[in-house]
């Protein structure tokens, strides 16, 4: 810790300023701390609310410190001191959390809970130490700032009101700017720096080599972020929604993994537009309402890196496809790795699939709904005021297909979904694609297994057709609407359910 | 002077409330907008400059009436505010404006008004210089801690178990129960 024994350096800076700086950091930091460990842990409120807790309660313990500490030292060197040593530790944290990140992986290979927990905790203890050392700031500010007891309200609102302007701009500069362009590490290093600077104009000139130092840093390589357990890491990026990698095996499939890579968004193989997974079942099931040619229009709402889009490019070139996902990003991953090449047919549209739906005015053939923001179904896109919605939007033969992945064995979610689909369509039907996925119909005409087999499907996919099972829709479940669709606890309560079987 | 008496009640109720009503109102706005970045950005924008707002405005009030009754008055009236979001929603949300202009109206009137009152109660604890640093600590200490309870119990409890509107209801209905008896109380004190 740095003595308030002292030549004064030449410029001071308002106090205030250190206060904006650290309002800065502090809640860029727990931005960055989540996108930091979204990689590894995913992005569940699992996650996220370990992530708050942690934060937040270590700012709280920092406000009480800094109240005492500053009664007892009042100075604005020892303040600065503390400043310095906060951004110091807060720029160690992405290059510390390396060892821990790398445990997470090989946990969640072998499916133990255990040490995926302690890994998380080991990362979250990391970022609170640096954060409880910033939360000491704003009320040792106060106190020095303090001239006289009947001003005490003027002052603390101001700073106050000036540490959370410095938490706006560092929340949107992490997430909007820094991450993105930068990635997580160096995002950090930024972090840091900015308290750095403004803490050394408090203190000895030898210090500036604190600033110095972490803003060199930012020229080091990075490396790999997340390297691969098999096969190799083609492409990873950071975009302003997750984190995304493409992944090639040795037999050269591609698979498109966001954050921890739990599920697989998108799958190319070479030589094939099919994937023997559920992005198959796409191509055949518009036929169950008796249509005797395929959709001329459809919407894909989650389109990722395009695999649906690929497949009906080969086998039904003429249909009209609106390719929609929230991160536009994924597009281009898609044209570079993943086969989704323009053409006429293809309009591909970076935005939130609800309002896109609420703003367009087409009619579509099939609508599909494949968005997922890891481990979760957007709420708003699992109720009955959204799938009203998606009916306004359908011919009157047109079918919507919604894609329910769900752990093995557990039907809640699929419960739900077909309870909320009941309240707007008259006609359900589901098959059972994959282990861990159905895929489940809605539409105003009758759909059967019967008119699903006798469709004129092209020769490539007679066998993709004669193996879909369609079957009644599962009873039970409750409605979800947009004011109560606990979409997030039904997952979480599966999840739990599943890691307590397996740890056993 | 008791260390944690009404004040303190009232600051950590209004925690609860800020971030409680946060949390709900991205849920409220999500069917009409989404939950795209420019959406997530809006409402952080808003609540953080509605609460830098209301930290200043609410420092200044406090000098001009130190009074705990005044306080509590205030977070009373933040209180109501909070209680009539899920109403003025439906015409709001309707009107289909955009989503900052929802959010203005709608959240950055109860998130001003409960911003002012942190330093308030700094004003009314501080009563000598030597211990301002330990007063202020505290007063944000518990007012984070709020803000902790209320994003878990809105986002892990209420708006699954409830509902969003639901949410908003019971955040009010807190903090209104916190600030009551010293808004009741006829001692200016």
């Amino acid at each position: 810790m740095v003595t308030s024994v002292s030549v004064r350096p030449r410029v001071r800076a308002p106090l205030e300023a250190l206060v904006v700086a650290v309002g800065f950091s502090s809640l860029g930091a727990e931005i960055a701390a989540a996108r930091l460990m979204a990689p590894f842990f995913g992005a569940s409120t699992v996650i996220w609310a370990n992530t708050i807790a942690v934060v937040l309660v270590a700012l709280s313990a920092g406000y009480r410190l800094g109240g005492r500490l500053a009664d007892r030292r009042p100075s604005r060197e020892a303040l600065a001191g503390l400043v310095l040593l906060a951004s110091v530790l807060l720029a160690a944290v992405p290059l510390v959390a390396h060892p821990f990140l790398s445990l997470s992986v090989r946990a969640f290979d072998t499916l133990s809970v255990g040490a995926f927990f302690s890994s998380l905790f080991g990362v979250l203890v990391l970022v609170a130490v640096p954060v409880l050392l910033l939360g000491a700031v704003s009320p040792w500010a106060l106190r020095l700032r303090l001239a006289d007891l009947s001003h005490a309200g003027e002052v603390a609102g101001r700073l106050y009101a000036v540490s959370t302007a410095g938490s706006l701009a560092g929340t949107f500069a992490a997430a909007l700017v820094l991450i993105p362009h930068l990635g997580t590490q160096r995002t950090f290093l930024v972090l840091a720096a900015v308290p750095a600077c403004v803490a050394v104009l408090e203190l000895r000139a030898q210090w500036a080599a604190v600033p110095v130092a972490l803003i060199a840093a930012l020229a080091l390589p990075v490396g790999t972020v997340k390297p691969a357990e098999t096969g190799r890491v083609l492409y990873e990026t950071e975009t302003p929604y997750q984190y995304a990698r493409v992944v090639e095996l040795p037999d050269g499939t591609r698979r498109l993994e966001l954050n921890e890579g739990q599920a697989i968004h998108s799958l190319w193989k070479p030589g094939t537009v099919l994937t023997g997974n559920y992005w198959d079942g796409f191509l055949v099931l518009p036929f169950a309402n008796g249509a005797s040619g395929p959709p001329g229009r459809i919407a894909i709402l989650g389109t990722a890196g395009g695999t649906v889009a690929r497949a009906y490019a080969r086998f039904y070139p003429a249909t009209r496809i609106d390719a929609v996902d929230i991160d536009g990003k994924l597009f281009d991953i898609g044209r570079r790795w993943f086969g989704l090449e323009p053409r006429p047919e293809l309009r591909t549209i970076a935005q939130d699939a609800r309002p896109f739906l609420r703003e367009t005015t087409a009619r579509y053939d099939a609508i599909f709904v494949d968005a997922y923001r890891q481990p979760y179904i957007p709420f708003y896109l699992a109720t009955r005021e959204f799938f009203a919605l998606v009916r306004d939007h359908l011919r009157p033969n047109g079918t919507v297909i919604v894609n329910v992945g769900h752990p093995r064995d557990s039907q809640a979610l699929e419960r739900a979904l077909t309870a909320t689909m009941r309240a707007v369509f008259p006609v359900l039907a589901r098959d059972p694609i994959a282990a861990t996925n159905t895929l489940l119909m809605g539409a105003s005409v009758p759909l059967d297994e019967a008119r699903l087999q006798a469709a004129p499907a092209p020769a490539g996919l007679r066998g993709l057709v004669a193996a879909q099972r369609l079957e009644p829709p599962l009873p039970g479940g409750r409605v979800f609407t947009d004011d109560r669709a606990p979409v997030e606890w039904l997952i979480d309560t599966s999840i739990v359910r599943y890691a307590a079987g397996e740890s056993k | 002077m008791r260390r944690y008496g009404h004040v303190e009640l009232v600051v950590f109720a209004a925690g609860v409330a800020t971030l409680g009503a946060e949390i709900a109102a991205q849920r409220l706005v999500a069917p009409q907008f989404g939950a795209s970045t420019v959406v997530w950005a809006d409402t952080i924008g808003v609540v953080l400059v509605a609460l830098a707002g209301g930290y200043w405005l609410g420092g200044r009030l406090a000098d001009r009436h130190p009074r705990v009754r005044d306080l509590s008055r205030t977070a009373l009236a933040g209180a109501a505010l909070v209680a009539l979001v899920p109403l003025v929603a439906v015409p709001v949300l309707e009107a289909g404006e955009g989503s900052l202009p929802a959010l203005l109206v709608l959240v950055a009137p109860p998130v001003l008004v409960l911003g002012a009152v942190s330093p308030w109660a700094v004003r009314l604890r501080v009563t000598a210089l030597a211990d301002a640093g330990d007063v202020a600590g505290r007063v944000y200490a518990l007012s984070t801690a709020g803000g902790l309870v209320g994003t878990f119990v809105s986002a892990l409890a209420l708006i699954p178990l409830l509902g969003t509107r639901w949410t908003f209801l019971i955040c009010a209905a807190l903090l209104a129960a916190a600030a009551l008896p010293g808004a009741c109380s006829s001692r200016p004190a």
